[in-house]
């Protein structure tokens, strides 16, 4: 018989437990190539394409649009063509059976929060996947380790992924260290590489995160370098976008200010609204952020300069808050890629796309 | 996250903040409970055990138990926070209300206008409202009303775990008088609730669904009921937008407008009595700012005007009801009601 | 306890203050010039400096709704206090307050209050703020004999023996809640023996002796601020006046009247200072010219200072809203 593949509902980052089937991209019978678009899968955060992970035909749709389902839950049959229909059946009768068990299991493999104790800050951070090559990525202005929840399960599969909440961020102390610099914040996140012995890390930043990364870079040993919409010195920061941000408290403010985000302002959800105010609401963090906005405004300010290392700087062709450098070059031997239909977060609204980018540059093919 | 009972986060709160502030103290009966007695200290931690712990960790002379003495505990508190301190007061139940009307309404609510700006009340008053426990009519009612009528008292009724603990905490840093109502029915309710210490704005409405064709405004346990509501008539295709005030005094009359300006139809649904209640506020608020777009007349969903029953049933009648709060939506959407 | 001449002229100043400004209320509201209605303490002075002499800014006081004296005596400026009878910018509450709501927060002064037995639960919390703090004050509270037969004061006293605290209530008992005597309105004998019965010190003295009130104040306040806890006193006056101005007093007799001119306790305390020899005439007479001239300027001030502005009417109300 014929092998059949279940096409289940992806589970993207710790807090995802079900996600609705938008829509559907691909009909019954029509042939699935790797990495094809199949579905748009809604989660409560952003709507995110579902792509195949392997050539087959699609042979029933199980799970219907708009409806919600568990993570692990079954949505679709992948197999070749022609497979006899009572074959699939049965395999959507027996899937269905196991399905309680196959969710628990993905549960214990799940990524997990840990923490670590660094000059005297707890910092938080999720862990995903195994492999001789460590993925450190580092979350920008405002967010935290669940913004990497579209392309930390594809990176996990053959490497360490740690996605760091940095200080004032996330589950991580929100006192910020030293005075809060751009240096101190590097120094912490180079002592968690050393606490942590991660080595030589690849390193992953977007925006201020990415300013982060850059910095890290500067001062120890890592083995690749990329950059997604990083704020870089001299670049064109949205600094009203930053005030913006620091000062909304009410969830209708701030849902605009979020919008400025992404290309199509339809993807901001209620939950991501209420999961950024309810952050916002935290002891500490107008503090952080406060002094974060100062920073990032420095950084700005400051004379622009190639990154310390060859990088792949990644950017949202609509991004309001960072633009894409005019010249399309952000310094000698970086490259830049530029990702149709993205605003200032392409590894949440292009997700796959994104992740691809950063597996070739990881794996030493940029282009 | 993890998931706290609304118990645990006011508990958390207060905690929170006598960690952080040691002006904070509490105070009122059985707050700790065991004093004077023969057998174990900490007996109670307040009646229905909101306090339990707080006395192991920060001792008697913060976690004060008196003697039922509804008065002094309110006017000492009055008078502490006028002078320095950060007292949580604990009315127990809100019935008790009656015997320290004076300080809470002619003290406290009034020093900083009638002494021209310069005093400074920083008190809370915890008490629980609302009935579902066959507490009969001494131990039932829902008083928030009668706070939110006095100038100089902010009153604050969180519907949920979450909200409790972030509007506990600012209650607690608020420099006024404030009225902080947890309704008895609610404490073993959960939500997500972070472990840190966080503040929630007052006067900050909570939109707890969102739609286009009916605007319902609950307070405290009524909230959950009409979400379900809500929820039930989504598979009816009707679009509910659910508004938790979750402060009455200040009220965020802009959220209650602006939401009535899309829906054009208003429920209003609440525990207290209907006379001159939150219920009859906000229809009138809506019919003198927001008529113009009114499509059909409000609704308001209320206990009748009577004491609160014991027998279970009765009690159970007087409770605005999922039936009563879907029955006035249908009715606001023109819908045909079939007589109960 | 023997005075020094410093504190014998104080305290006779705070007196003869309270007494000038009482006299120019009356007169002022007499000729309509003050709104509301006015409770005078004239009589009584002996009761409020006898305690507050013993008082930094540190110490609490609350009073009632015949608070001038007690708000003179805790060290509130004249002026501020003259400004706010009168409705007036400027007035220590800004005007929104009035005579019955004096209040001075930098003063220790928590409120004159037109609730009877209102401020006894709030001196108590005075006094809770004292103990949690550490701090070597005490909070005093004024009450009548009306006052002491209210509940609120019942419960402030237990409270304030149950939790130990350094709070002192003064029971001034001047023989009239409002127009109905002591011997009927108060069940017990002695307003003194029913604070005891609460479980702290008390004593009854006679508060036209200035130096009787003193030392028995002094000897609570001592107790309070080393932690011995509340204790009680009960003073016994005279009001000069009625309930408020404008009284008729019938329920008063003649021979009652004139007894309370009698027993004035500025006359008796300048006539023990000079007769002892501790302070002589023209010093007690460059006082009372002081305290005339005081209260003059005072009136004149509340007279030439604008009414508040109307935009006053809704500030205030809450510190943030």
């Amino acid at each position: 018989m014929a092998e059949l593949t279940a096409l289940t509902m992806p589970k993207w980052g710790l807090s995802m437990e079900e996600g609705t089937l938008a829509s559907w991209h691909l009909a019954e019978g029509d042939a699935v190539s790797e990495g094809a678009e199949i579905a748009d899968i809604e989660t409560s955060k952003l709507l995110n394409t579902l792509e195949a992970r392997s050539p087959g035909t699609l042979l029933r749709l199980v799970a219907q649009e708009g409806e919600t389902l568990p993570c692990g839950a079954l949505i679709a049959v992948l197999g070749e063509a022609g497979t006899d229909a009572e074959a699939v059946e049965a395999f959507i009768a027996s899937f269905e059976a196991v399905e309680p068990d196959a969710t628990e299991a993905d549960e214990a493999s799940a990524p997990a929060f840990r923490t670590a104790e660094v000059d005297g800050l707890t910092l938080r951070y999720a862990e995903a996947g195994a492999g001789a090559e460590t993925v450190l990525l580092l979350h920008g202005f405002g967010g935290d380790s669940g913004n990497w929840m579209f392309v930390s399960e594809d990176l996990a599969r053959d490497h360490r992924v740690i996605a760091l909440d940095l200080p004032g961020h996330g589950g991580s102390d929100k006192a910020l260290p030293g005075d809060g610099s751009l240096e101190d914040i590097a120094a912490l996140v180079r002592g968690f590489i050393a606490g942590e012995g991660l080595g030589a890390v690849h390193l992953v930043g977007h925006s201020v995160g990415g300013a982060v990364a850059e910095r890290v870079a500067a001062s120890c040993e890592a083995r690749s370098l990329t950059l997604i919409a990083p704020l870089l010195p001299g670049c064109a920061l949205n600094r009203a976008y930053i005030a913006d941000f620091t000062e909304a408290k009410r969830k209708r403010e701030l849902r605009e200010v979020l919008t400025r985000l992404v290309a199509d302002a339809e993807a901001i959800s209620r939950d991501m609204v209420e999961d950024v105010l309810r952050y916002k609401r935290l002891d500490g963090v107008a503090e952080a952020l406060a002094r974060l906005g100062e920073v990032a405004g420095d950084i700005a300010d400051a004379d622009p300069r190639a990154p310390a290392m060859p990088a792949l700087a990644i950017w949202g062709e609509a991004d309001r808050i960072i633009p894409p450098p005019s010249g399309g070059k952000v310094g000698k031997g970086s490259t830049v890629e530029i990702v149709a239909g993205a605003g200032h977060l392409p590894h949440l609204e292009r997700a796959a796309e994104t992740a691809r980018l950063v597996r070739a540059n990881i794996a030493g093919e940029r282009p | 996250m993890p998931r706290k009972t609304y118990r645990q986060a006011i508990n958390e709160a207060l905690d929170c903040e006598m960690a952080r502030d040691d002006t904070v103290i509490v105070i009122g009966e059985d707050i700790a409970g065991g004093a004077g007695g023969s057998g174990e200290d900490d007996a109670y931690g307040g009646v229905l055990g909101v306090t339990k712990g707080l006395v192991g960790k920060y001792g008697r002379a913060r976690v004060i138990d008196t003697p039922i003495t509804e008065s002094a505990i309110m006017g000492a508190a009055a008078g502490a926070a006028s002078t320095g301190l950060r007292p949580v007061a604990e009315l127990m139940f809100v019935d008790f209300l009656g015997v320290c009307f004076d300080q809470i309404f002619n003290q406290a609510a009034k020093f900083r206008y009638m002494f021209g700006g310069k005093a400074r009340t920083p008190l809370v008053i915890r008490s629980m409202i609302g009935a579902g426990m066959s507490a009969a009519a001494q131990h039932s009612q829902a008083l928030h009303p009668i706070f939110t009528h006095i100038p100089g008292l902010k009153v604050v009724m969180p519907s949920n775990a979450y909200d409790a603990k972030g509007l506990l905490i600012q209650a607690i840093r608020d420099d006024d008088p404030v009225i902080f109502l947890e309704h008895k029915a609610l404490y073993d309710t959960q939500a997500e609730v972070p472990d840190e210490a966080y503040a929630i704005p007052f006067g900050e409405a909570e939109f707890v669904t969102e739609g286009d064709d009916v605007t319902i405004v609950a307070f405290s346990a009524m909230v959950a009921r009409a979400k379900a509501v809500a929820e039930e008539l989504e598979r009816d295709g009707i679009e509910v937008e659910l508004i938790d005030p979750r402060t009455t005094s200040p009220l965020d009359e802009e959220a209650i407008l602006e939401s009535v300006e899309r829906t054009g139809r208003l429920v209003v649904v609440d525990e207290g009595s209907p006379r001159c209640g939150m219920a009859a506020d906000i229809a009138a608020l809506v019919a003198s700012k927001g008529f113009a777009h009114l499509k059909a007349p409000v609704a308001m969903v209320t206990p009748p005007h009577t004491p609160v029953p014991f027998a279970p049933n009765l009690e159970a009648a007087y409770l605005p009801s999922n039936e009563r709060i879907a029955a006035a939506v249908r009715s606001v959407l023109g819908e045909t009601v079939p007589a109960e | 306890m023997q005075l020094d001449r410093p504190t014998l002229i104080e305290a006779y100043r705070r007196m003869r203050l309270i007494r000038d400004f009482e006299d120019n209320v009356q007169a002022q509201f007499e000729q309509g010039r003050i709104p509301g209605f006015v409770h005078l303490y004239a009589g009584q002075e002996a009761s409020a400096v006898g305690v507050c002499l013993h008082l930094s800014d540190e110490d609490y006081i609350g009073s009632t709704h015949r608070g001038h004296g007690h708000c003179i005596a805790k060290g509130c400026d004249v002026t501020g206090m003259m400004k706010e009878i009168f409705g007036r910018e400027g007035g220590l509450c800004r005007g929104k307050g009035g005579s019955m709501h004096i209040a001075d927060l930098d003063k220790g002064m928590l409120g004159a209050n037109a609730i009877v037995g209102g401020n006894p639960p709030l001196v108590v919390g005075a006094a809770l703020t004292v103990k949690t703090k550490g701090l070597p004050h005490v909070a005093v509270s004024f009450t009548g004999d009306g006052g002491s037969n209210q509940g609120t004061t019942f419960e402030a006293m237990n409270l304030a023996v149950v939790l130990n605290l350094p709070a002192i209530f003064v029971f001034e008992n001047n023989g009239y809640g409002e127009g109905t005597g002591v011997s009927y309105a108060v069940g017990a004998d002695s307003i003194a023996d029913r604070a005891a019965g609460f479980g702290m010190p008390a004593k009854a003295v006679d508060g036209r002796d200035f130096f009787a009130v003193f030392e028995a104040a002094r000897e609570a306040i001592e107790r309070a601020r080393t932690g011995g806890g509340p204790s009680a006193i009960e003073v016994t006056c005279m009001r000069q006046h009625g309930h408020f101005i404008g009284d008729a007093q019938a329920y008063r007799s003649r021979e009652e009247l004139e007894r309370v001119r009698a027993d004035d306790p500025l006359r008796l305390f300048r006539e023990r200072v000079t007769g002892e020899g501790r302070l002589d005439a023209p010093d007690l007479d460059a006082v009372d010219a002081e305290c005339a001239k005081a209260i003059a300027d005072a009136i004149e001030a509340a007279e030439s200072a604008p009414v508040p502005s109307e935009d006053e009417l809704t500030t205030d109300v809450y510190v943030s809203y």
